[in-house]
């Protein structure tokens, strides 16, 4: 019964690891370009979500979350329109990535100079303790809520990237540009929106995030590393590999935990340490 | 001379009389230093503080109190009938042992101070070594003098040379924490939770920890599923174990945004113990106002509250006016640091004033080790300690309740003070209501 727990619990914080990670991996599946800020803006719309949900006290965080991801979505397209297509051409895959990493700097600093550095969490009330009985087991409701906001994003991605008029236009983006040029697109156009809808999805995470645990200005670059583990396990850029990575880091996680409480996220990165010496593509990576 | 140098604007009556001071009494004195004295006007205090990083929650006053010292000091330091002017070199470690080496480093061979302060225990530990190699008397705080003595080999009889340290010790920490719960009837069985840290491991120490107290005060760690790491973001094992082994109490040490995952968790698991006391994690207001209603009654250690009874020595403000002060000037609650950063800053300049001569480190360093201070935490003894290089100060059982009036929502309250009578009890101990 303990195991079943534990299991349990992993896959609802691989829920979590997976939408870390969803964005990263939209962003690098279209655009080949590893945004090192990504970590940075799911903090940022944390702070917004706990701004927000202090200015309109009462509101359920759920709702939260509706103007967050607005917010979140037009930062992405600025930041997009503004900073990155100046660079997106580059030859050089080091020269986005470099100036994401500035950014992440630039951005933590900020964050430190005008929130603090003192912990803050987004107060859910009941929400955040609530739990439910099935078959012996407590379960918590938020941890469940998040897998199942976690699973929807995933399908609605996916669906919107194969089965969608705009999916299809990025995915010629992505492919070739100079002929998705030649057909009339603007790649810089897709390229924002699919930076808007990365942020949008970091704007999730984060609120989850800030329900589940309490974060300051720096725990960014504490999320990182697992949204990158989450990305390159699953297969870079691909959706449902993403959340399967992030499940099986969770679950390997906790599992770890019950021989080594100590053991941190060691088990965790060593599966990841396993899976590129043995499938160096990832779980659903084809190239 | 400097002030002239530097143009009429920076000539005041002031400055021109001390420079004629100086002078007068270097060459009284001794003749010669009389063309160094102008250039020895000025002493400096170089001070490391977390101001981000994990730790950056210990330093929220940080900045206030700077300013409160800086205004005390805006007439200069007398020192022996002359007058220094007292720069306050500020770095941060960023929480971090490389960053500390780094910063103190910096200070050591480019800033050159004449005494370090540092506001962190791990950074202490990190720079300790340097600066008893480079020979600058540093005094430290923030963390049980057993985890900075014994980080490095440590004699009671001989100590550092030239680094010192106070603070209460984890022992100490060990008789509060079952002393106030004492005052209420439970199973006696404890779940640990150790973040694996300086602390964490001094405190879970079987010889020298909680373990040997808890045990001679009749309580045992029923469930220990050993050390957790920094960067755990999840609690369910421990808290199984918890609820497997029925303890009524968890008690260790860990940072606060693990209490608020374990907390929020353990309420998802349905765990519901009598009594969770745990050390740094629950020392400040933002601690408890995160965990929501679910705050009300954490208990902790309480070194230092506005309901002690004692005085700066360096501003000549009650403990209760330092509180004030500060919550006037930052729109925020107290937290403990604010008097023990007070404190610092108090035995260091008090250092500075009582040497024979602040700018040489040997002097300054005696001064230190002879002092009995009487500061805004009560009394720091590096005279008369047993244990060489180490003030000892005292901690007594803390615990937050909600606020009776005032723009706060919880407040800690002193429910036993058996480890040090000095300090009232200002509120009866209660088990966690759910």
């Amino acid at each position: 019964m303990v195991w079943v727990e534990t299991v349990l619990n992993g896959i609802f914080l691989g829920g979590l690891y997976g939408i870390l990670g969803l964005g990263l991996a939209l962003v690098f599946g279209v655009m080949k370009v590893i945004n090192v800020a990504h970590g940075d803006f799911i903090v940022l719309s944390a702070f917004i979500g706990v701004f927000l949900s202090a200015a309109v006290p009462g509101v359920s965080p759920l709702l939260i979350i509706l103007p967050v991801v607005a917010i979140a979505a037009g930062l992405g397209w600025a930041f997009q329109s503004v900073l990155m297509n100046r660079v997106i051409d580059s030859d050089d895959m080091l020269v986005p990535m470099l100036l994401t990493f500035g950014v992440s700097f630039v951005m933590r600093n900020i964050m430190l100079e005008t929130f603090g550095a003192t912990p803050v969490t987004l107060e859910a009330g009941a929400l955040s303790r609530a739990s439910f009985q099935v078959a012996g087991l407590h379960l918590g409701v938020l941890p469940v809520l998040t897998l199942a906001i976690s699973v929807v994003l995933f399908g609605g991605l996916n669906w919107l990237i194969t089965r969608t008029e705009i999916g299809r236009v990025i995915r010629a983006t992505s492919d070739n540009t100079a002929i998705a040029r030649l057909m009339g697109v603007r790649p810089g156009r897709i390229y924002a929106l699919v930076m808007a809808l990365s942020l949008a999805l970091a704007a999730v995470a984060g609120l989850l995030l800030a329900m589940r645990t309490s974060f300051t200005p720096s725990s960014g670059i504490d999320r990182i590393l697992i949204a990158f583990e989450v990305v390159v396990l699953g297969g870079l850029g691909s959706f449902w590999g993403a959340l399967l990575a992030g499940i099986a880091l969770g679950v390997t996680q906790l599992v770890g935990f019950r021989f080594d409480a100590n053991s941190g996220l060691l088990y965790a990165h060593l599966l990841f340490l396993a899976f590129l010496i043995a499938r160096p593509n990832g779980l659903f990576g084809s190239k | 001379m400097t002030e002239i140098r530097n143009g009429a604007s920076a000539l005041s009556r002031r400055k021109v009389l001390r420079a004629g001071l100086g002078l007068a009494l270097g060459s009284g004195a001794l003749g010669a230093p009389m063309i160094r004295a102008a250039g020895r006007d000025t002493i400096r205090i170089g001070y490391i503080a977390p101001l981000s990083g994990l730790r950056a929650p210990f330093t929220v006053s940080t900045r206030h109190t700077l300013d409160v010292v800086r205004q005390a000091l805006k007439d200069g330091l007398t020192v022996g009938g002359r007058t220094y002017d007292v720069e306050i070199i500020v770095k941060d470690c960023q929480s971090t042992p490389a960053r500390s080496v780094q910063v103190g480093n910096e200070l050591l061979l480019k800033d050159k101070p004449d005494i370090i302060l540092v506001a962190d225990a791990e950074a202490a530990t990190a720079i300790g070594p340097i600066a008893d190699a480079r020979r600058v008397p540093t005094l430290s705080t923030f963390g049980p003098w057993q985890a900075w003595a014994f980080s490095r080999k440590y004699d009671p009889k001989k100590g550092f040379p030239y680094t010192f340290h106070f603070f209460f010790g984890a022992d100490e920490l060990g008789r509060a924490f079952p002393a106030m719960w004492d005052h209420l009837d439970t199973n006696h069985q404890i779940g640990a939770l150790f973040a694996d840290n300086d602390a964490g491991r001094v405190m879970s120490n079987p010889e020298i920890g909680f373990p040997p107290a808890f045990e001679e005060a009749g309580y045992t760690f029923a469930s220990d599923t050993g050390l957790f790491r920094l960067d755990t973001d999840d609690f369910s094992t421990q808290i199984a174990d918890f609820k497997r082994k029925g303890v009524d109490i968890v008690a260790g040490t860990a940072y606060e945004n693990h209490m608020a995952t374990f907390w929020n968790q353990a309420a998802q698991m349905g765990f519901q113990p009598k009594v969770c006391t745990i050390a740094s994690g629950l020392l400040f207001p933002s601690s408890v106002t995160n965990l929501g209603d679910r705050g009300q009654g954490m208990s902790t250690e309480a070194w230092w509250t506005p309901e002690m009874p004692f005085t700066s020595s360096l501003t000549g403000q009650s403990a209760a006016e330092v509180a004030q002060a500060f919550e006037a000037a930052g729109k925020q609650q107290w937290t403990q640091p604010l008097g023990y950063e007070h404190a610092l800053l108090e035995i260091g300049i008090n250092a500075l004033r009582t040497s024979s001569d602040p700018k040489d480190h040997d002097a300054v360093r005696d001064a230190l080790a002879n002092s009995r201070n009487e500061t805004v935490v009560g009394t720091v003894d590096f005279a008369g300690s047993p244990l060489k290089s180490v003030g000892l100060t005292h901690t007594v059982g803390g615990q937050w309740q909600q606020a009776k009036a005032g723009a706060y929502r919880y407040q800690l309250q002193i429910v036993d003070n058996s480890t040090n009578p000095a300090v009232n009890v200002t509120a009866d101990f209660m088990a966690l209501n759910y």
